[in-house]
């Protein structure tokens, strides 16, 4: 299980490709994996209107509660490895803010693990966006739709 | 002393990230001490002026308002989150 959390930029490819390769050679059921998801979440230019978004971020509880949300999604399906990735600081449209894979040796577990953890991730973790367009910046607070998309797993784990 | 953390617009009205704050004997829940920071100062009461928009956490984990505050080494208070 990998957890990072940190202001520098990367590149989900990148990432992916690592990811993969620790799979195929790590002790995690090398060379078991059926399958690998990934989602990756840019920030959107909406437009044109966006200048550029800073996240911010209580680090310690984002550890504490991201590492929390992967021990429940390994509870509730079969997977060898999971990574979240996710940036604060100041990004740009078009930038990667969280990368989030997990491998399975299966697609259905790969994939739902994946929506899983970023239905959760988008309403428990601890950051903040605040995003500045030309006319003005504002604080971006949860979306009902993001709290009606993890609340489809409530009862069920 | 209990370390006490602000996040997002908080952060902005109290004007602080983190204090260290010894608290009154009569505060025993997290609303309390909300209550109880209300009264520090302009920016506190604008920061505390609507629980509702409010989150709370103790030790890193989410606490609802009327718990307790116990033997916390670290509160924070922020609002509803928006990552990913």
């Amino acid at each position: 299980m990998t957890i990072l959390i940190d202001s520098a930029a990367f590149d989900p490819g990148e990432e992916l490709r690592r990811f993969g390769e620790n799979q195929s050679h790590g002790d995690n059921g090398a060379g078991d994996n059926g399958a690998i998801a990934t989602f990756c979440g840019h920030v959107r230019s909406q437009g044109g209107a966006i200048q550029y978004m800073d996240l911010e971020c209580y680090p310690e509880m984002a550890h504490h509660q991201l590492a929390r949300l992967v021990d429940k999604a390994r509870a509730r399906w079969k997977i060898h490895d999971i990574m979240i990735r996710h940036r604060f600081g100041r990004l740009f449209p078009g930038d990667a803010i969280v990368f989030v894979a997990v491998g399975a040796p299966h697609r259905d577990a790969a994939l739902c693990a994946c929506q899983y953890l970023i239905d959760w991730l988008k309403i428990q973790a601890p950051f903040w966006k605040y995003e500045q367009k030309k006319d003005g910046g504002a604080w971006v607070g949860t979306r009902d739709r993001d709290r009606a998309a993890a609340a489809r797993w409530q009862g069920k784990d | 002393m209990v370390v006490i953390r602000y996040f997002a617009w908080l952060k902005s009205a109290t004007g602080c990230a983190a204090e260290e704050r010894e608290l009154p004997d009569h505060l025993h829940t997290i609303q309390d001490l909300a209550d109880w920071l209300r009264t520090q100062g302009e920016g506190y009461e604008k920061a505390f002026a609507n629980m509702k928009v409010l989150r709370a956490a103790r030790d890193h984990e989410y606490v609802s308002l009327d718990s307790a505050i116990g033997d916390a080494g670290e509160i924070a208070f922020f609002p509803p989150v928006s990552g990913g």
